[in-house]
Formats: structure tokens, sequence, C-alpha cells
């Protein structure tokens, strides 16, 4: 201990001795560690820690799933969750939740609140307790009772200005009176973005429902009861529910997943992209600080070789020297940390306050104690790497030789220099894998930004509003609403076409219905199609621009008492019809079983992508709106003028409309689309900068080595000066041997590469492929840089006087 | 061949400047195998440096063979220099990742110089220093006697008019000395001008004509032995 303790203090000496050298790796390693301190910060609050729940690898997801149909992710039918309470032996909870959009009124004014109904084992199962009053409990749950809510510490602070004596207090809810009972803590963030719990009661006629599937399930697993166990348990009740309720429950099975990694699907494959992304950085700054050590070291070997003849073991040597390299590496982590502290402020407030609502963990997103500890361990692990080679390159036995006067060391220069060569060759890899990902994941972000989506997302302004059921419980009462609201917003000035759909493109809640058309064939025995369903008024489609191809479009005339009519996308009629018209063919929406009725296919529209992210269009059917009235929907806006001043006076007029009513999400659709991406655009300029740092790093690397190869090669220089070399033959001489090194580094970058792109294609949703533009133009730039980084020492090399350099040996 | 008229050497120290060389005025002619001596510091070694081109930064006239090398650019004295001269330095000075023959090679590989005649030219050479069984040797591999005769075939192998050689038998034996200064005068007798600067008497013996330095003057030149004494000059 001792001994390390003289090791540390005599690496501080020597650190402070070349304060330049010293600076000069702290900042390469900051570099490096901070981008690993950023991104685990990433990884810690998005995949490990995405909600504050204690033991989160026992809370699992529990999903209904259709084999046969491909299904894997279908919410929980009533009944079935039912059973599932009652006859799993798994869990030592089972909750469902299911979403309740609520509108808040207070002093006349309406709000929308994002709520979410539960059964009375959801707090249990979380194991959160609440920082004021209580949970909901079985007591909320009985007959007669008033209705309750827990509200979130968010909202308690945003509406109720952090009223301490909240609990007793009404809210009123869709025009019904809620107790609040408690409020949140900062750890009850389950689901994200939640405002509001009320208790969700499956007693009633809807608990036996097996054909609706609108619950999301959670679980917490006994103790020593693994995720499989418990898939297994519930899939045994499956299979016996199957037997029962053939109609219903024939091919249904069960999927638990952890809830980490249910919650998380879609951000974990780009976060941990990044991750290695920053591990590639961490390696390209140890590379160069391993080359500035070597550097350093070198200059050294007189001290090594005295060390070494006093009686230092090789172990010894090699111990002074990583602890100079792991205290620059301590205090590059130091930096990285306030680099990455400040890097991390910069995401957060690029991202819409949307997503950072709405994404698990990214609210919390922070340095912790587990990424500091993470941080310090990374420190460790890049001490160790960049003063590995060069501590066992000069601590050999032959080094004895650099005792002797007027003696090269030809053998351990050539090493060294072999050494140098091969870090360099890595470095400029390296630098090549992170800027080929960084231009890829680019252009693959601008690419969805531009997407053709079959729809013109220009000057269209979205809003959304939701009906409480309470006050408009008839499908009437929906449809005059609605009527109303259309009418209103296409009377504002500049107002083309005003419409609703039930989602919009590239939202997060669209609904998928399985349907049966007239006259397909299905290829499989059991296969049943599913279509993406919108429920649209007749603007809709026109104030999206979306072209007529067959048929019309949907129409007032589509009225409750007309004959069902649909339209239909392009994909659709392809899918079922193909070669066929489809004009006046029929569909039926929804599950064999229900008695929906036969629509007619009135018109085809061109296909809509429903986000960037899918690969191509979704079949898509249009369902009148007054035939099928949706309390939920989204309006769509077109107009000639300015999309801000439209959006204040569409909020006045929904208000005039029903002030209970209030309208959110308000957007152009443009911000829809890039808000959609935003998560995407985040990992892209993550990468664009590591790709920044990287070509920094190789510059400075391919400087530094070939600055130091030229110092070292004085000698050389003088000789062939005197044999009447000139200094264009010195230069190429440099230059060239910067070349071939440059050269190599480039062969290994882009096939490690090639590699890595054609695994990561399929991983991040199609965003990256292969592009042999982005290929060839970064390799150019990373070839140019490193000529350049070599240029300035081969400059230098034709300024050495052949006199003085006959003289330095 | 050569002619220094007040050839002035100095450097720029913190206290103000250096004399390396002074006033120096020195003939050389064609076919001589001159000797320069002198105790350490007394500037001859620069004088070699001037000889050689090596050093562009002293002042007066130099003359070579009637062109006014004082007026020449520092590209034209390199040229100049690439022809007519050859150096053999004390400390061999050969690359050591190059082999013997690579490093015989190396004054030809600045040359517009066709690779085979070059090839011809370094297997000529080979064959007459009698080091041909060593062409594919490093020079790590080699004794002493050996590198400077590969250092000295180096020098000579593109046929300089002018050989300088300082301290050409420094780092060897008695022995190994011997030979090439045996290799010096042979080389003279063929025709080339030889200057060397040595501290042994031996060696100076192979000459035909002493030159003595002190301090950066010329002291006295067997030559002309009604030269100035450096007292008489140094007043």
């Amino acid at each position: 201990m001792n001994r390390l303790f003289q090791d540390f203090v005599y690496g501080i000496r020597m650190l402070r001795k070349n304060l330049g050298v010293t600076i000069l790796a702290v900042v390469t390693l900051a570099l490096g560690i901070g981008a690993n301190t950023a991104v685990f910060s990433n990884v810690n609050a998005l995949v490990l820690r995405p909600f504050a729940i204690p033991d989160l690898d026992r809370v699992v997801a529990v999903w209904e799933t259709v084999p046969k149909q491909n299904v894997t992710t279908s919410a929980a039918a009533p009944a079935n969750f039912r059973d599932w309470t009652e006859q799993s032996i798994s869990f030592a909870h089972l909750a469902a939740i299911h979403g309740w959009d609520a509108n808040l009124t207070a002093e006349g004014v309406a709000e929308r609140v994002e709520g979410y109904r539960v059964t009375p084992d959801f707090f249990a199962l979380l194991g959160v307790s609440p920082q004021i009053g209580r949970t909901i409990g079985a007591v909320d749950f009985q007959h007669g009772v008033s209705p309750v809510a827990v509200i979130s510490q968010g909202f308690w602070q945003r509406h109720l200005g952090g009223d301490a004596g909240v609990v007793g207090k009404n809210l009123l809810l869709n025009g019904q009176k809620y107790t609040v009972v408690g409020v949140g803590g900062r750890d009850l963030d389950f689901p994200a973005g939640a405002d509001i719990w009320t208790p969700l009661d499956l007693t009633s006629a809807a608990g036996g429902d097996r054909a609706d599937h609108y619950l999301k399930v959670l679980g917490r697993l006994k103790k020593n009861v693994s995720v499989a166990d418990a898939g297994a348990d519930l899939q045994t009740i499956a299979n016996r529910l199957a037997q029962q309720f053939p109609n219903t429950n024939a091919d249904h099975s069960v999927r638990v997943v952890p809830l980490a990694e249910d919650a998380t699907n879609g951000t974990r494959q780009f976060v941990m992209v990044l991750m290695g992304a920053a591990v590639f950085v961490l390696l390209l700054a140890c590379v160069n600080v391993a080359n500035l050590q070597l550097a350093r070291v070198s200059s050294r070997q007189k001290e090594m070789a005295v060390r070494m003849g006093l009686g230092a073991t090789r172990w010894q040597l090699v111990r002074q020297l990583l602890v100079e390299s792991i205290l620059l590496a301590v205090a590059g982590a130091a930096a990285g940390v306030v680099l990455s502290g400040w890097g991390m402020g910069l995401i957060r407030r690029s991202l819409p306050p949307f997503i950072v609502a709405h994404v698990p963990g990214l609210a919390h997103l922070d340095v912790d104690s587990h990424v500091l500890w993470f941080t310090l361990a990374v420190a460790v692990l890049a001490g160790v790497l960049a003063g590995l080679a060069p501590a066992l390159r000069f601590s050999r036995s032959e080094l004895g030789d650099a005792l002797k006067e007027n003696t090269r060391s030809a053998s351990a220069s050539a090493g060294a220099g072999r050494l140098r060569s091969l870090l360099v060759v890595s470095e400029i890899a390296l630098a090549l894998v992170l800027l080929v990902g960084a231009g890829l994941m680019v252009k693959g972000f601008r690419s969805f930004l531009t997407m053709e989506m079959g729809f013109d997302r220009t000057q269209v302004l979205t809003l959304r509003l939701t009906l409480p059921e309470e006050k408009y419980s008839r499908k009437d009462q929906v449809i005059n609403y609605y009527d109303r609201v259309v009418r209103e917003l296409r009377g504002l000035p500049g107002v083309e076409s005003v419409g609703c759909l039930s989602s919009l493109p590239s939202s997060w809640n669209s609904t998928w219905a399985e349907y049966h058309a007239e006259g397909r064939v299905t290829a499989t025995a059991g296969e049943t199609p599913y279509t993406l369903l919108q429920v649209a008024t007749p603007g809709s489609l026109s104030a999206l621009r979306v072209p007529l191809l067959k048929g019309r479009f949907l129409s007032a005339a589509d009225g409750p008492d007309a004959p069902p009519v649909v339209v239909i996308s392009e994909r659709m009629a392809r899918d079922n019809w193909p070669g066929q018209d489809p004009i006046g063919k029929h569909v039926r929406l929804g599950p064999r079983e229900r008695a929906e009725p036969e629509r007619q296919v009135v018109g085809v529209v061109g296909d809509i992508r429903s986000s960037a992210f899918a690969p191509s269009a979704d079949p898509t059917t249009y369902v009148s709106f007054a035939q099928s009235p949706e309390p939920s929907s989204a309006l769509v806006v077109r107009t000639s003028g300015d999309l801000p001043t439209l959006a204040t006076a569409a909020i006045m007029q929904v208000r005039k409309v029903d002030a209970d009513v209030p309208a959110y999400d308000v957007r152009s659709l443009e911000q829809v689309i890039s808000d959609n991406l935003s998560g995407v655009e985040s990992s892209a300029n993550m990468m664009m900068v590591f790709g920044i740092i990287a070509l920094a790093l190789a510059a400075a690397g391919i400087f530094a080595v070939m600055a130091y190869s030229v110092a070292q090669r004085t000698h050389e220089i003088g000789v062939r000066m005197a044999m009447g070399a000139r200094r264009v033959d010195v230069l190429r001489l440099v230059v060239t041997s910067a070349t071939r090194t440059a050269i190599a580094g480039l062969a290994v970058g882009i096939c490690i590469s090639l590699l890595l792109t054609r695994a990561l294609s399929s991983l991040l949703f199609g965003l990256i492929h292969i592009d042999a533009v982005v290929f060839v133009l970064l390799t150019f730039i990373l070839a140019t840089v490193s000529a350049v980084a070599a240029l300035i020492p081969a400059r230098w090399a034709t300024q050495v006087d052949p006199m003085v350099a006959l003289r330095y040996e | 061949m050569i002619q220094l008229k007040n050839i002035d050497r100095s450097y720029k120290t913190g206290a103000g400047q250096t004399w390396v060389l002074r006033r120096v005025n020195l003939e050389i002619h064609e076919g001589e195998f001159i000797t320069v001596m002198g105790p350490s510091g007394a500037g001859k070694s620069s004088l070699l440096n001037v000889l050689a081109l090596l050093d562009d930064q002293w002042e007066g006239e130099y003359w070579f063979r009637e062109q006014a090398v004082h007026g020449m650019k520092r590209k034209q004295r390199g040229e100049l220099a690439k022809i007519n001269i050859g150096v053999v330095f004390q400390s061999y000075h050969l690359l050591d990742d190059l082999t013997v023959q690579e490093n015989i090679d190396l004054p030809l590989s600045y040359k517009d110089i066709p690779r085979p005649r070059r090839q011809s030219l370094v297997a000529d050479t080979l064959d007459r220093f009698q080091i041909v069984a060593k062409k594919d040797l490093f020079p790590s591999q080699l004794s002493g006697g050996q590198q400077q005769l590969v250092g000295v075939a180096r020098a000579v192998i593109h046929r300089p008019a002018l050989l300088l050689a300082d301290e050409p038998t420094g780092n060897l034996h008695s022995g190994q000395a011997q030979e090439i200064m045996e290799l010096f005068r042979e080389l003279n007798q063929q025709g080339t001008t030889i200057v060397q600067v040595t501290h042994s008497e031996a060696n100076a013996g192979f000459g035909s004509r002493t030159i003595q330095m002190r301090d950066g003057w010329v002291v006295s030149d067997t030559a002309h032995p009604e030269f100035q004494p450096y007292e008489v000059v140094k007043q």
C-alpha cells in the first residue's frame, strides 16, 4: 500500500512535470469518458431504471398474444385478467390499468389531464408510497363510495399550487366530482406522463367481457419466481380459457416480459447503439492517450533502466506507469462528468416537453450515483487501456541497453514505432467507423424527416379533443358536437378545409381492427387480417390532401341512417382485391363474433404511412364518423394563413362550443411528425457530436504521432539531406509513411463500418443502410484531415538542419 | 578547385556572438589530400561543414571550380554538393533500418539516375569495397570498421571530386583505422581530392598537406610555411 502511495505521489509529480501533455491527455480522456457518462446516463434512466419502482426487475408486463395471427402485444380482456388474478400462483400482485383522458374543469376553464383508471392492487404492486394522504385501495371499490383520485406531484404543483391541504378536496373531472385522497411522490411515475389515477372497477358487467381487449396488465413476481415461470403459469390458464371459451380465447396465448424491457422497446435500440458509439469514442481517446504515454515513457527509458538496475521488477515498473495513466483518466473523468452534465442539459432542452414527459425515464435523466460509479469504473479501465501497451513496451529487460552510452536501442525504437503505427491505424479505423455511423444516422434522420408519407404535412394545424362520456353518452351528441366544432373552425379566416380523424399519422395512438373482406381467400387457415382503422369526417382526407384514386371520398350523405360505407387505401384494395375493382365490395370490421354491419367500399385513396418508422404504408380503412362516432378525435385544419394565429383562434372556438371540452396537443402536423422523430434526431445529433470528436481526436492523434516520428527521425532526415535529399524528398518520405498508415486505417475502418451498418440496419427500423455516397464522402474527409494533420509535421521535417541533426546523436 | 576567402562563421549566444571560424582563407587544389588538425573547439568540423555545404550561414567568399558558391541559393548549393561532394562521418551515420546495399544506394536515390544504372553502381561499389557478402545485413550486424567501410562506400559511390571526412577513424581501433586510411590514400591516388579532420598524427601522415586550426583561425599550413603565426594575426 505504501509503495502504491509512492507510485501515486511520483505519478502526480511526473504529470505536473509535463503539464502541457498532461492537459492534452486529460482533455482527450474527458471527451471519451464524458461521452460514456452522458450515454450511460441515458442507459441508466431509459433502459435500466425507466421507472422509480422498487425491485423493478420483478415487475412485468403481461400481454395477450395470438401467435397464429402474428399478434404479439395485445391488451388483455377484463374477464381474462380476472381469471389470471384468481388462478395464477406466480404473482404477489396483478393489476390492470386503462387510459382515461379526463377534462378537468376549474373556474370555468377546462383542461385535459392524462388519467389512468387502476385496479385495487396497482399501488401495492408499484410499492411506492404517497407523499401526502394515501393511495387507492380496496375500500375505494366498494359499492356506493364516491369516486376518489390520487394525483401526481407534477399535477399537484402545476394545478393546485402544491397545496398541503389538498387531501379531501374535490376535482371536477369530466363533470364528475372526484375526492383527492393522496399525492404521489417523485417516484410515482407510472405510466410515464400520468397526472391522475382513479379506480377501475371490473366487478360490473364489463368485467365479464372477453372480446374487448383494452387493459394493460402488470404483475409483481413473487420472490424466487422467474419471468419464464410466470409465463408458463399464465399460459396454463390461457390454455384452459381457450378450451372453455373457444369463441373469444381460441389460439390466445400469454407473454410475460419485464416491465423495463417492455416500456423501453424502441428507445433501447437507439440508446444501446449510442452506447456502442460512446465506447468507440472512449477507445479512440485511449489510443490517443496511449500514443502520448508512449512518447512520454520512451523519453524515460533511462529512468526505467535505472529502476530496473536497482532491483525494480517488471510488474513494479508497469504499476508505476499504470498509476500515472489512471491518474490521468480519473482527472479526465472529473472533467467528463462536467461535460456530460452540460451535454445532457442540452439534450433535455432540445426535446419536446411531450416526449420528455412520455418516454419512460427521460424526465429523470441525470448524473446519479450509479452513473458516477460507472464513470469511475470507466476511468480506471481507460487508464489501464491507455497505459498498458506503453507500460509493457518499456518495462522489458532489454532496456538495460539504455544505460550504455552512445548506443541506440534500435530494437526498442523499432518496436515502439510498430506499436505507434498500430495505434494510429486503429485510431483512423475507429474514427471512420464513428464518422460513418454518424453520417448514416444523420442522413437516415433527414430522410425520415423528408420522407414522402402520402399526404401534405404543410400548413395543417392539428388538435385533439376528448368528450367526457358522462356528458356525451349518446352518439348523436358526439356527432353534433364535432359537427359544430368543424363548422366553427371552417369559418375562421384562412381555413381551407377541416376534418376529424381518430388518429394522426405519426401520433402514438392508432387503432387496428381485424376485418373480413368480401371474397378474400386467406392464405392460411385461421388467419385474420388487420387494418388500421380511421374514423373520419368528410373533410379530413382533403385537409391532408390525400389523393382520391377511385370512387368518391366520404361525404355528408354518409350519415347515421345511410348505408354503412368505407373508403379504403390503395394497399387495402391491393391486399384484398388484387386486379379487381374494389368499389362496391364489402368489409366487416371487428371480431367475427360481433354483429358488425357490412360496409360498402365507396372510394380508394392514396396510401399513408402511419409513421416514418413504418417500412411501408399500412392497409387503412376510413369509416364515416357519422356512422361510428368517436368521443376522442384529432382535428386537422388546413389553412392558407399563419399557423400560430390559427392555433389561438381554434382553441377559442373549441372553448366556445363547450367550455368543458379543452383542445389539447395543439401542434402543426409538421411538428407532430418531427416530435415523433425527436428521439432519432437526438440520437443523430449525439452521433454527430461523437463523429466530430472522433475526427478531432484522429487528427490530433495523427498529428502527435507524426510530430513525434519526425522528432525521432531527425537524425535520419539529417543523414538523408547530407546525402543529397531535397526538401521535397523529405516531405515525400514523411507523407508516404503517414499515407501508408492512413490507408491501412481507412481500409480496416471501411470493413468494420460495412459490417456494423449491416448489423444495425435491421435493429434501427431501417434508419441506416449502406450508402456509398456517405462512405466515400466521409472516407475522403477523414483522409484529408489525416493528410493535413500529417503535413504539418512533414513540413517541420523539411526544416531540419542537417548539420544540427548530425550532431544530434 | 576551392577557394575560401575571409570565411567567418559565428553563432548567436546569450552573451553575444561566438566565433567558430575567423577570416579563413584557404585554397584547395585538385588531387590534394589535406588534413585539418587542431584541439577541440578549434573550428575543424565547422570548416568541414562549410566545405560540405551543409552549413550556409557563413560570410565571405566560397569558390568551387570557378563557381561563386556564396552567390548561390540554397537549392543550387544542394545540387552542387550532390554532384561533387561526398562526406564520411566519425559516427558513420548509417540508417539503422536500411541494409548495407540500401545505405550505399541512398545518395543515388536522390539523383535522377535510372534504377538499373543505380543497381549497377551499387554492385560495382560493393565489389570494389569487398562487402558483397554483407549487402543484405543491417548496420547493427556489422563491426565499427565494417560500418565505416560502408560509410566510405556510400560517400564515394557517385564518384565525387571532393571527399570530406570528419574524424573517420575516431570510433575505430588502430587496425581498422589503418585499413580506412589506406582506402583514402587509394581513392586520392585515383584522383579524388580529400579533406580529412583528425587528431591522429598517424592519419595525418597519409595526407599531402596539413592545416592547423585554433579558436577558429587557420594558424599554419604546410603548403605555405610563410603563413603568419596565429598570435600575429590576432593582433
